[in-house]
């Protein structure tokens, strides 16, 4: 895959614990220790309560395919061939979008709610979260 | 809508001012949207409104946890804010948003 197009995200300092933990090979979300909700993308605030009183952790990187689309024109960055946009669940709660990873880009290979398992790929100093089938 | 029957209830700022290396665009946004949340005593899920000028006002409706009914993006200059409370008083009074 041709990686210098491929647009990749800036850190802020809300969000550069999340880029430092992908870069290790680690998937960190955050909950508020108020309400017990996990929830991303990061931010240094509860969204279902408004509490301040959040804290980072290690995420499980275990999760299941929510929702894909294949697209069949990749943008410049993408490669040539079809890859899947999806929306996985993460097994703490939240939803994040990602693609998948070693694996058909097929329906036949791509089952909804199959179990993933993250994996991470460097792009120069930004590492970026994909799933793979568990057990790949 | 008689006078008077749509109020402000909160108004805040960001929590410091000056240079805040430790927050973004949005972070700014939302550290004064969450300070005038607690100055109303209310929190995210209370509001299904949101107006805001520069960034896009669904996108800090979602950064707060807010499921907006209602937004207002108008950019127009520095009085942006002036027109935001004119437009959130007509959207409650016609019922687009609400305040309970």
């Amino acid at each position: 895959m041709p990686n210098d197009q491929r647009p990749l995200p800036t850190p802020t300092p809300e969000t550069a614990h999340f880029w430092e933990g992908c870069k290790a090979g680690e998937l960190r979300l955050q909950r508020c220790t108020g309400c017990d909700g996990s929830y991303f993308p990061p931010r240094p605030f509860c969204p279902a309560c408004g509490s301040r009183d959040v804290e980072v952790y290690a995420a499980s990187g275990k999760a299941s395919l929510y929702s894909y689309v294949i697209n069949h024109r990749p943008p410049p960055g993408f490669g040539s061939d079809p890859y899947a946009i999806a929306v996985v669940t993460l097994a703490e709660g939240p939803r994040m979008m990602t693609n998948i990873v070693e694996s058909p880009q097929t329906p036949e290979a791509l089952k909804l709610d199959m179990p993933l398992t993250v994996t991470f790929e460097a792009f120069g100093e930004i590492a970026l979260p994909f799933f793979k089938p568990a057990g790949v | 809508m008689k006078p008077g029957s749509v109020a402000v209830v909160g108004a805040a700022e960001t929590t410091r001012m000056g240079k805040i290396p430790e927050l973004s665009v949005i972070g700014l946004h939302a550290d004064a949207a969450l300070n005038a949340l607690a100055d109303a005593g209310l929190k995210p899920c209370d509001i299904d409104g949101v107006a805001t000028a520069g960034e896009n006002p669904t996108a800090i409706a979602h950064y707060l946890g807010i499921t907006p009914k209602w937004v207002d993006g108008t950019a127009v200059g520095g009085c942006s804010f002036m027109l935001h409370v004119r437009h959130a008083a007509a959207a409650i009074a016609s019922g687009l948003c609400t305040t309970c």
